[in-house]
């Protein structure tokens, strides 16, 4: 077989290899070509040594109120409102870390735009009759009251003879 | 040959299995949860305690772990293995953690590894006071050389070794291609042997 050591990516097979992650198959093809091969046996003999020292680091045992704390949590969490479950993904905490810091400066920015939004809205219509009057054009009003004037002298209807009747009673 | 099949259908029982009582807790059985609790507890603090090297961190984050499995109970759907998603989990809040710069430098000292029970003080061997010392040292180096590697490639050889994971579940928990993760291992472990040839 080809020294697996030439490619990276067959190298990679000799990690698997010497962890004993390799199918009986290629065990037995590596196996032979490692007794063969110094270089291919020196980085064997390493890999296995680096499993060796790993499996000597041995993890702390856990606490033994671990579930206790987990269930007191789960409990805290059932008893806070609906508002803070909603809320929890805009905590800090749950913010990835280089979203941390610009939570300060996001609050701002939203109360900044907030006061712009306020301030640069249109005027409100206010129907309050003063400021009505103000914006009437006086030449306007002036034309509407001469129409107003010609209007009554047409309305001036010619007395009739009944008219004349009920006068005279 | 056999052995290899007969282990993979452990593997496969004991997959259903977690999917199964996961289900179970979605429908509100608080003794399924429990029991995922048991099974996956200690390689979940296991794990993250290599990860950030502090044991009160490490539990720390399990807590968060899972309680954030119990909070998505309602919507979790079996469509990945259910350790994949656990150790995606625990991952995620390792990797925060340790950018976090929540590690304390100063850290555990071996002596309070040791005072918890560590598997490092064989008793019925009742090692020297010397042999004792030199473990504690080769577990240092172990330890630094652990520490010294990248945060991605530190996660990928941690599942490899400890939990057995295969580069296609360590690639789905990385987010990342199956060759990417073989890369990752490939330089991880090289430098391992680098820093701890001298302890052959």
């Amino acid at each position: 077989m080809e020294c697996p050591l030439l490619k990276r990516e067959n190298a990679e097979v000799l990690v698997a290899y010497s962890a004993g992650k390799t199918d009986s198959e290629t065990s037995r093809v590596l196996d032979s070509h490692v007794e063969q091969c110094a270089a291919c046996r020196e980085f064997a003999q390493a890999q296995g040594l680096v499993w060796k020292v790993l499996e000597a680091w041995e993890a702390a045992p856990v606490s033994l109120d671990f579930d206790r704390r987990l269930y007191r949590r789960i409990e805290d969490e059932r008893q806070t409102g609906w508002l803070s479950r909603l809320l929890r993904p805009l905590t800090a905490a749950s913010l990835p870390v280089f979203l941390r810091p610009a939570l300060p400066l996001a609050a701002v920015s939203v109360v900044l735009l907030a006061v712009f939004l306020i301030q640069s809205a249109p005027p409100r219509n206010d129907f309050s009759p003063q400021i009505r009057a103000e914006k009437v054009d006086v030449e306007k009003v002036e034309s509407a009251l001469e129409d107003l004037d010609m209007l009554q002298q047409f309305s001036v209807v010619p007395a009739t003879e009944e008219d004349d009747a009920v006068k005279s009673l | 040959m056999k052995e290899r099949v007969q282990s993979n259908m452990a593997a496969v029982a004991a997959l259903e299995r977690d999917a199964e009582l996961m289900l179970r807790v979605k429908e509100g059985d608080s003794a399924s949860f429990q029991l995922l609790l048991e099974r996956h507890r200690t390689p979940v603090i296991h794990f993250l305690y290599r990860m950030v090297q502090s044991q009160a961190i490490a539990e720390e984050l399990a807590q968060e772990v899972f309680l954030r499995v119990y909070r998505s109970r309602a919507t979790y759907e079996p469509t990945a293995k259910f350790t994949t998603w656990l150790f995606r989990i625990a991952t995620h809040l390792a990797l925060n953690s340790l950018r976090d710069g929540k590690k304390e430098k100063g850290q555990e000292s071996l002596d309070a590894d040791d005072c918890r029970g560590s598997g490092i003080q064989v008793i019925d061997r009742q090692p020297t006071v010397e042999q004792n010392l030199v473990h504690r040292v080769k577990l240092d180096e172990v330890r630094r050389a652990v520490e010294a590697l990248p945060e991605k490639q530190r996660a990928a050889v941690l599942m490899h070794k400890y939990e057995d994971m295969e580069y296609s579940q360590i690639a789905r928990v990385l987010s990342c291609s199956e060759s990417a993760v073989k890369s990752l291992l490939f330089r991880a472990y090289e430098a391992l042997r680098a820093r701890l040839a001298h302890m052959a």
